[in-house]
């Protein structure tokens, strides 16, 4: 929830820049600079994220004639945010850069474990957080890039419907049905192999 | 295939760990990079507040797209058809008027 006397200092800070002052800018960059870089940190790779964390900025620039105020400056640079990495991933599918390997034998192994009923197999399975990403990045770059972001906003960072909505301008009922497809999708890719060897026996 | 319920929520708890943890590890964020933030904001200059009345003409442009398209196909439909048909007029004009075909032939 945004301090009412920060978004007082927003709405001056915005009206300055609104009024011709440039450099005001500079301000609203160095008071969000670590909040951008947290959503953007998370839905990027490290090594793209200064670059998407700098066209954030340009973006709430360009917009900025636009910002109602009705929501808070903190959550209407959070949908731009998002919507920047969304775009990144679009543009990243659309020229196929996106990696699309099948899960190793050690994936599958660090799965089988997670989920096994054997808690202290699964307690030191989780905490072996390499395969872990590797696992969840391998997976993510299976699906297209809506159900990336939507399985990323709602079943990884616990959202809401609502707000996933606000953030990515989407309507509360797509982000439904996208989330429960992409879920099923995203199970579908972790137990594929599971699956597999079942049928075989 | 359905899967237990505790074991999707088991990986999805162990997922959501190795996500989250993403966001935890920190980014050198040097002046470096804010200064180049600025430097990109100056170059785009000045951003104003849009008047009500260039608002509402941009949302309508957007809005009468799929009509002006529509229209477009039509225009472009008849326009093909009235081409056609002015041909055979001509063609049948040419035929039927001997003097004017004498004249077309043979204008010496």
């Amino acid at each position: 929830m945004q301090n009412p006397i920060d978004g007082v200092e927003d709405t001056d800070t915005i009206r300055n820049i609104l009024e011709g002052n440039v450099n005001a800018f500079e301000r609203l960059v160095e008071k969000y600079q670590n909040h951008v870089f947290s959503i953007v940190r998370k839905h990027v790779p490290s090594t793209q994220a200064h670059e998407i964390a700098h066209d954030v900025f340009v973006r709430a620039y360009q917009g900025l004639a636009g910002f109602s105020g009705k929501s808070g400056f903190k959550q209407w640079l959070s949908g731009i945010a998002v919507r920047t990495c969304y775009d990144f991933w679009r543009r990243k599918y659309r020229m196929r850069e996106v990696p699309m390997s099948e899960l190793s034998d050690a994936h599958r192994e660090w799965i089988e474990n997670t989920v096994s009923d054997d808690s202290e197999n699964a307690h030191v399975m989780s905490s072996r957080q390499r395969e872990a990403s590797e696992v969840l990045e391998a997976a993510l770059n299976q699906l297209s890039a809506e159900d990336r972001m939507v399985i990323e906003l709602v079943y990884l960072e616990g959202c809401t419907h609502k707000e996933a909505a606000g953030l990515l301008g989407w309507s509360i009922a797509n982000i439904k049905i996208r989330a429960f497809r992409a879920r099923n999708k995203l199970h579908k890719i972790l137990f594929k192999e599971k699956n597999r060897q079942q049928g075989e026996r | 295939m359905k899967y237990p319920k505790e074991h999707m929520d088991r990986l999805k708890d162990a997922l959501s760990a190795t996500y989250r943890s993403k966001a935890e590890t920190t980014l050198p964020v040097d002046s470096q990079w804010r200064q180049n933030v600025i430097r990109s904001i100056r170059r785009i200059g000045p951003t104003r507040k849009e008047t009500g009345h260039r608002l509402d003409f941009s949302n309508l442009v957007w809005k009468l797209a799929p009509a002006a398209l529509a229209l477009m196909i039509l225009l472009g439909a008849m326009i093909f058809r009235i081409e056609d048909t002015l041909d055979y007029q001509l063609a049948g004009l040419m035929v039927n008027d001997p003097v004017q075909t004498y004249i077309t032939i043979e204008p010496l």
